[in-house]
């Protein structure tokens, strides 16, 4: 199976450089430097076509930033991004942009991502319209049939986004990315704002256009429950870097990073009964400023000397990678 | 004796739209140390059921009904000044953004020797030991030096430890918690659950848990209160509700929550969406999205009924559990 998406040694660094008074400050001898935060840090994996990759991770370990490096939002500090075998990392050539228009992106919060001065019939029918992927004249039909296709009546064309619920909104985002006609979906905690019942709906709108329309997705959330239900493969970030990728099952089954192990075995879940919460000691540390080596190491149970010196690798075994040194000769 | 007791509580909103009954004769009780559930969507009255307790609702809402029965006394009926010397006291309550307890132009001390000294008349020295003490009991490191910080220099996770911290200054008798861990990660929630849950245990304390986080409440309440436009529809034991649920809602909910044991499969989900609150239907407000619904249903709303110990169900076609997993 060739891999439909591709992402070689993929970063994103935020920099804050100092302006014109804090430079003087620090000339004053003030102990200023310019800030550098490694948001995604040299990630590697790969989306097979028709798959779908759920990205698991706290806030602020990188997760939506590379959505949205796939997603063209964002550039990409250093690395490639290849989609079908075409680098759009740089989306200048006019391929690169022709492959950038397969990937959409559906966002957290409709309310922000839809137009609150757009009836939903613009939302939906501007950019196949501009696109050429329609018309003018049967602009219309074209945005009832994706209504219909996410399960709206077509009444709600002539609606305005605050006139909808939470779940209706959410609906009205992906008919908008699917009205461009894309092969790749970014889901960006796209259900983490609506209620259980109303999630559930949407879960499974997802899964039916996944065999309708034969759709890729990558499937970005911090609920592990949602992205074992929907995912086939799982890729754990932990503070910008790639800690785990492994089948669902194999990763929920078997965890094999000492972060995995503590991330699964902290979620509430049915039918355990009363639960004893054990915790993993500490905070997520300051991106800002985080620990050398493994960057888990201060909160890990298992860690050694080489966890505070060395970068793990991600050693992979079969279709199951982690990047700890208990997998790679040890910590002493 | 309970510690707690709701009976019938009634809360209502004037608004142009109409009357909305937000809370409609909605009953529990809680003995000391136990931890109740209240679960619910949103708009389902969860929050306004535990903002009634403490008497904190605004205009244009109202508790027009029912009583509020505090170790006895009848909240309903109290002072304002009454109720004051009670809140914060006696009766705490976490909010989900912990800047709506913290002022965030205040140190942490100002903040926690004041809430002491609202209430007791002890020097500035000793209440100062008794914020140190129960920062370090919510798991804050260095609690000495963190109290001459402002909100903002905490994180998401510490925020909100040091609001339960000032929710238990007082070493209060109940604490109403509305999702105080909806908003954090999940690391960081099982650490806040596992002090909770410990300190329940130690201090007696009663606890009213608001989430809408089925799988939370699976982990930490005693019982639970399932909630639907306003009223409870089920309510009982946590493990008999979540194991064998009556309400036909309880179990759409349950269906709902992906991840255990059942990948790929389609959700059982629950069809439509929440009612609205100003136009309820006549009968059960749930008949609309029911799979179990007939003629009785949408003619008149179910009382609720005693169907177990301590288990009470507001059905008339409620799912027996000889019918296996319908």
């Amino acid at each position: 199976m060739t891999a439909m998406l591709e992402l070689n040694g993929v970063s994103r660094r935020f920099e804050k450089k100092l302006d014109g008074v804090e430079r003087l400050a620090r000339r004053l001898g003030a102990d200023l430097r310019e800030t550098c935060v490694n948001a995604v840090d040299t990630a590697s994996f790969t989306v097979a076509r028709g798959e779908v990759v759920g990205l698991v991770g706290e806030s602020g370990c990188g997760k939506s930033t590379l959505g949205r490096m796939v997603a063209g939002l964002l550039p990409v500090s250093d690395g490639e991004i290849r989609f079908e075998g075409i680098d759009i990392t740089d989306a200048r050539s006019a391929r690169a942009r022709e492959k950038r228009l397969r990937i959409q992106m559906i966002f957290q919060d409709p309310m922000s991502s839809l137009n609150p001065r757009m009836k939903v019939a613009d939302i939906i029918g501007e950019a196949a319209v501009y696109h050429g992927l329609t018309n003018r004249q049967s602009v219309a039909d074209y945005v009832d049939q994706l209504l219909e296709k996410v399960g709206l009546d077509r009444a709600f064309a002539q609606r305005y986004p605050h006139q909808m619920s939470g779940g209706q909104r959410q609906r009205i985002g992906i008919a908008r990315a699917l009205a461009v006609k894309p092969e790749f979906l970014i889901c960006d905690e796209s259900i983490a704002a609506l209620d259980v019942s109303i999630q559930a709906q949407v879960i499974n709108l997802f899964q039916d256009l996944r065999r309708d329309l034969d759709l890729t997705y990558l499937f970005i959330s911090h609920d592990l429950g949602v992205v074992e239900h929907i995912a086939d493969r799982v890729v754990v970030m932990y503070l910008g870097r790639i800690v785990e990728v492994a089948p669902t099952e194999a990763l929920f089954d078997g965890p094999r990073h000492p972060y995995t192990q503590a991330l699964l075995d902290q979620v509430p879940r049915l039918g355990a009964g009363r639960q004893v919460f054990r915790t993993v000691k500490g905070e997520i540390p300051s991106p800002l400023n985080p620990p050398p080596g493994c960057h888990f190491h201060p909160r890990c149970p298992m860690a050694g000397p080489r966890c505070r010196r060395d970068v793990p690798r991600r050693i992979t075994e079969g279709d199951h990678s982690t990047a700890c040194h208990l997998h790679d000769g040890g910590t002493e | 004796m309970s510690v707690l007791d709701v009976r019938d509580l009634q809360t209502h909103f004037f608004t142009d739209a109409g009357v909305v009954k937000a809370v409609d004769g909605v009953s529990f009780s809680l003995d000391a140390g136990e931890v109740l559930g209240l679960v619910g969507e949103s708009g389902s009255g969860k929050s306004v059921t535990g903002f009634s307790i403490l008497r904190l609702v605004d205009a244009p809402g109202r508790v027009v009904g029912g009583q509020i029965n505090f170790k006895g006394q009848d909240l309903a009926t109290l002072s304002n000044r009454e109720m004051r010397s009670l809140r914060g006291n006696r009766i705490a309550m976490i909010f989900q953004d912990p800047m709506m307890t913290l002022n965030p132009v205040l140190r942490i001390e100002t903040q926690m020797v004041e809430a002491v000294r609202a209430h007791h008349r002890v020097s500035h020295a000793a209440a100062k030991d008794r914020a140190i003490r129960v920062l370090a009991r919510v798991g804050i490191p260095s609690p000495a030096d963190r109290l001459a910080a402002y909100p903002h220099q905490f994180s998401g996770g510490m925020r909100q430890r040091v609001a339960i911290a000032i929710a238990l200054l007082n070493g209060p008798d109940l604490i109403v918690a509305d999702e105080p861990t909806t908003a954090l990660d999940v690391t960081i929630q099982s650490q806040i659950l596992a002090e909770v849950q410990e300190l329940a245990r130690e201090t007696g304390t009663a606890l009213i848990w608001i989430t809408h986080d089925l799988a939370v409440v699976a982990g930490l309440a005693d019982k639970v209160s399932v909630m639907y436009a306003g009223r409870i529809v089920e309510s009982g034991p946590t493990d008999d509700v979540l194991t064998a649920p009556g309400h036909p809602y309880t179990e759409g909910l349950l269906g709902s929550i992906p991840g255990h044991g059942r990948r790929g499969e389609r959700l059982t989900q629950i069809p439509g969406m929440a009612p609205n609150m100003a136009r309820l239907p006549v009968g059960c407000a749930f008949a609309p999205r029911c799979h179990r619904v007939d003629e009785t249903c949408r003619a008149k709303a179910p009382a609720i009924t005693d169907i177990g110990p301590k288990r009470g169900l507001r059905c008339f076609h409620p799912i027996v559990e000889t019918e296996g997993a319908a």
